[in-house]
């Protein structure tokens, strides 16, 4: 079900004359959640620009056939997820040859970081959930960062709940591993 | 008519003849028999049974027993233990590391990211240009590159006042280390000489897309390989890059 807000900006969004202000609305609105969603994957903010960027796009070219089925948050990290998902594997593909190089790269690439702010602790967190497969870092960075509920990320993975809270529990258990815990 | 012996019904009726017995066949039972037959049956099934539980704490026979309500809150109590279990998972790590994300983003990047996401929408709906627009991070690896030029072209021997110069740097003018005579184009033109890329003229110069994590790499001291130590340069790009800001250094060129 559809906010009563994004009801009323979707429904400017198909008038041509308001289409421009209502999209930069729902820019203001999501792009921040978005972003976040996003850079968690994909590690380096160069790469999380980039690919927001094509996320909202991508959301601007589809809003028009968006159902109002899911709420509009939802739908754009569906694709934000898709996006994310596609570009590291599109990394992989051109960059490098196996995964343990992908995830020492990304793991460089959070020690060389300016713009990451945390301690120790922190980084070794970052550097466990670059050891997890893609599919389950993304669960554990819903639920563990944001907290979301599973049948909301059900709804944007596609993946079913008892599927969902088996993965989460599977990734914690290989974090706390790092960690030494659990 | 001789009967069928193959008829059961001929033969039962031909035994009671016989034998002049009744359904009951002779057997008798108290009066009021069957009137409360069915409700006697049940008291004493559920009178006994209570009787267990409750004197012996025996149930159906068995020798265990469990409290009252027992199996009335078996179910809820089982989620309940599921979504505790749920809510338990990753606790243990959240007390050690937390869950405060510690990626940050340049200043303004959301100002700005808007501005270009918008920029890129409305060219794509042809309302206009897409606007190309520098960002802070994209001006520090300039400037940075700049920094990297510079010690570059003093490795190059171009601020230096040695009068010999390398042979394999025959072709390169040598100019005198004044910063107000030399023009980038004269920069470019002999750095072009020599192995620096056209990603890092495009960093240097503004013009093309060069990524973050390019930038980073081409201005680190070891992708510069020149005559001058790896730490002679790193101190000079230091120096550069704490002393002059980007308009400062390209006032400087």
């Amino acid at each position: 079900m559809l906010e009563p807000e994004d009801e009323i900006l979707l429904k400017e969004f198909k008038v041509e004359s308001t289409r421009s202000r209502a999209f930069e609305q729902i820019l203001k609105k999501y792009q921040r959640r978005v972003y976040w969603h996003i850079r968690k994957m994909v590690i380096d903010h160069d790469d999380a620009d980039d690919v927001t960027q094509n996320t909202f796009i991508k959301v601007w070219g589809g809003l028009d056939n968006f159902r109002e089925d899911s709420k509009l948050f939802t739908w754009m990290y569906r694709i934000a997820t898709n996006e994310a998902l596609t570009f590291i594997n599109k990394k992989k593909a051109n960059l490098y040859t196996d995964w343990d190089t992908v995830e020492y790269s990304l793991a460089e690439t959070i020690t060389h970081d300016p713009y990451f702010n945390g301690d120790n602790i922190q980084m070794k967190l970052q550097q466990a959930i670059l050891t997890l497969p893609d599919k389950q870092r993304l669960v554990f960075n819903m639920k563990y960062f944001e907290n979301m509920k599973y049948e909301q990320m059900s709804e944007i993975t596609g993946t079913s709940v008892g599927a969902l809270k088996a993965s989460y529990h599977h990734a914690v258990k290989k974090v706390e591993k790092f960690f030494g815990i659990g | 008519m001789k009967p069928n012996p193959e008829n059961i019904n001929e033969r039962e009726e031909r035994l009671r003849k016989l034998t002049g017995s009744s359904p009951d066949a002779g057997f008798g039972v108290p009066d009021g028999y069957f009137e409360n037959f069915e409700t006697r049956v049940l008291s004493q099934i559920l009178g006994e049974e209570d009787k267990e539980v409750k004197i012996e704490g025996l149930n159906n026979g068995t020798p265990f027993g469990v409290p009252d309500g027992y199996f009335e809150s078996l179910s809820e109590r089982i989620v309940a233990g599921i979504q505790k279990q749920e809510e338990n998972v990753g606790v243990e790590l959240m007390e050690l590391a937390g869950n405060e994300l510690a990626f940050g983003v340049p200043p303004n990047y959301f100002e700005q990211s808007q501005a270009e996401i918008m920029a890129k929408v409305n060219a794509l709906s042809g309302k206009a240009e897409p606007q190309r627009i520098i960002r802070p991070i994209q001006r520090y690896y300039r400037a940075a590159a700049m920094a990297a030029m510079v010690v570059f072209a003093f490795s190059l021997g171009f601020y230096t006042n040695a009068p010999e110069k390398p042979s394999n740097y025959a072709n390169i003018p040598v100019v005198k280390p004044d910063f107000n005579k030399l023009s980038t184009e004269e920069l470019e033109a002999a750095l072009k000489q020599e192995d620096v890329s056209d990603e890092m003229l495009a960093l240097f110069s503004g013009q093309g897309e060069v990524s973050e994590a390019k930038a980073k790499q081409m201005i680190h001291p070891k992708h510069l390989e020149t005559k001058a130590s790896l730490a002679q340069k790193e101190d000079l790009e230091r120096y550069i890059l704490e002393h002059l800001d980007e308009t400062q250094l390209i006032e400087e060129f």
